[in-house]
């Protein structure tokens, strides 16, 4: 999770562009894989943001969460297969389950939708200070600083709790508790000694944060911000690519 | 009973080695302190012990089982684990099931359960809080719940990580008498902690970690004589030795402020001063 989210240090062109325009070509990518069902269009906004990837340097990270969707892709795709029995059937998997050419369509359709949509997003993440993220969304975008402010460290906190959930989970299994059973009702079981602490220590992270921001001022009057935000020509160049892609996403369907 | 023999330990492959060729050996009945600074791996070999952690080269074996072929949860009958933050292992909703928690884990018998946490409880003089909620109650007592629940389990061999932090001074000596008590009885204790005078008053040897290195390991007193050891490591010995080695020679043995009224009585004495 952490691999997927955090920020990856880096001065290449698209590290440089304005957050904006990255977080206008992450929810538009998005937009527009929901708007086409077009396989090929979504492979392109696939191949784009692999291609991005490329160039700004983070194309290692980036597999790691291109495996990882493809993994859950597969599952879904599994699924989605299993359960169309239109079309015509090429094979049947099980004994009253075929395999049709409208749940393969169907199917990988879904697969490509959710890879070539969530990847932009966890692009973006990687390619974006979340610090520079802030500014953009509170001094461009006029959001409420509170809110881009809970939203921004939600994001930061992910893998301070995955490391502190690893903690419980060794502190659990010192006191001879087995956290690697297969059985999904003890798994439930198993859950519970880990759960707990993890939320009671996080509401008292939060509250202690609370406290301290607090104690240093938090939104009590005008902000100033370290970086001017501006931009640039690559900024105007993006943008036109952003609305191509979007653009041909309503044209092709 | 516990061999540790040439450990290396690495969080991933391209990682830099934490623990770099570690071997100590660790009889029954010692009382061992881990001392160093932030990073020193300190906690990293405290967690090779109940197999928390694997090692990358090298092996440790506990009573005879080696912790690279043994899952943690076999393990915790046998050797018991306090971690630096309670907060990472409280759940229930009562301080006496957190308690049970460990004994039922480990299968011990139901009529001698009740019999242990009220034992252990009043030890550590939780007898008063054994139906409240462990969140509700300060840091320390949280400690000493935690604590508590490792000491239920009655292992031969205990790992403390820091267990005198956020205790005050009469909590703290409080914790150490339970705890030297538990070594008299026979039990190995290993400790890591930051507090060079609760290693002086307690631990028997010491053993210095720098780098993931095992830097010096001896007696407490002889470690806590070596200056420049102890300095390297980012350490400070406590102030009644460095009082001693400031005296020169004659005060070589002197290790807490007992020993120094004796020291002085004694060289008073010689010097034909009448006490």
């Amino acid at each position: 999770m952490k691999q997927m989210l955090g920020y990856v240090h880096g001065n290449s062109v698209i590290h440089r562009l304005n957050p904006l325009t990255k977080l206008l070509w992450a929810v538009a990518a998005c937009v527009a894989c929901f708007v086409s069902s077009n396989h090929l269009f979504l492979l392109g906004v696939l191949v784009l943001t692999v291609v991005i990837a490329g160039v700004s340097g983070v194309l290692g990270r980036a597999a790691g969460v291109y495996k990882a969707l493809f993994i859950l892709g597969l599952f879904l795709m599994l699924f989605q297969l299993l359960f169309t029995p239109h079309g015509r059937v090429y094979f049947y998997i099980l004994p009253g389950v075929p395999v049709t050419d409208m749940g393969l369509g169907f199917s990988s359709l879904l697969m490509l939708r959710m890879m070539a949509a969530l990847s932009p997003l966890s692009l973006m993440l990687m390619l974006t200070p979340m610090n520079e993220l802030l500014t953009a969304m509170t001094h461009s975008l006029k959001v409420p600083y509170r809110y881009a402010f809970a939203v921004v460290t939600a994001l930061r906190f992910i893998p301070a709790f995955s490391q502190e959930m690893d903690q419980i989970m060794q502190a659990q299994r010192s006191r001879g508790h087995e956290t690697d059973t297969r059985n999904p009702i003890k798994k439930i079981r198993v859950i519970i000694p880990m759960c707990v602490p993890l939320l009671i220590s996080s509401v008292r992270k939060v509250e202690t944060m609370a406290i301290s921001l607090e104690t240093r001022g938090f939104c009590t009057g005008p902000r100033s911000c370290r970086k001017k935000l501006g931009f640039t020509l690559f900024d105007l160049l993006a943008i036109i690519l952003v609305m191509a892609v979007l653009s041909l996403s309503v044209i092709i369907g | 009973m516990i061999s540790i023999r040439n450990l290396s330990y690495r969080y991933n492959k391209k990682a830099p080695l934490v623990l770099d060729d570690i071997s100590l050996e660790i009889g029954q009945g010692e009382f061992v302190a881990l001392i160093g600074q932030n990073g020193a791996g300190k906690t990293t070999l405290l967690k090779q012990l109940n197999g928390l952690l694997k090692p990358s080269s090298g092996s440790v074996i506990i009573k005879g089982l080696d912790t690279a072929a043994t899952k943690t949860s076999r393990l915790a009958p046998h050797i018991g684990f306090l971690f630096q933050n309670p907060d990472h292992q409280i759940f229930c909703g009562t301080v006496y099931d957190e308690i049970r928690f460990g004994l039922v884990n480990t299968g011990c018998q139901q009529e001698l359960i009740d019999g242990r946490i009220r034992r252990i409880s009043g030890l550590l003089g939780l007898n008063s809080i054994l139906d409240q909620n462990p969140f509700a109650l300060s840091k320390g007592e949280r400690q000493r719940v935690a604590l508590a629940s490792v000491l239920a389990l009655e292992t031969d061999i205990l790992v403390l990580d820091e267990p005198t932090t956020g205790q005050d001074y009469k909590e703290c000596v409080e914790i150490m008498e339970i705890v030297k008590d538990l070594n008299q009885r026979g039990k190995t204790i290993i400790m890591v902690s930051h507090d060079m005078e609760v290693v002086a008053d307690y631990c028997k040897r010491a053993v210095v970690l720098h780098n993931g290195r095992v830097l010096e390991d001896d007696d407490t007193g002889v470690v806590l004589r070596k200056s420049d050891s102890l300095r390297m490591a980012g350490l400070e010995p406590p102030q009644i030795i460095q009082l001693a080695l400031r005296f020169g020679p004659i005060f070589k043995n002197v290790i807490s402020p007992e020993d120094m009224a004796h020291a002085i009585v004694s060289r008073a004495v010689t010097g034909g001063m009448r006490v």
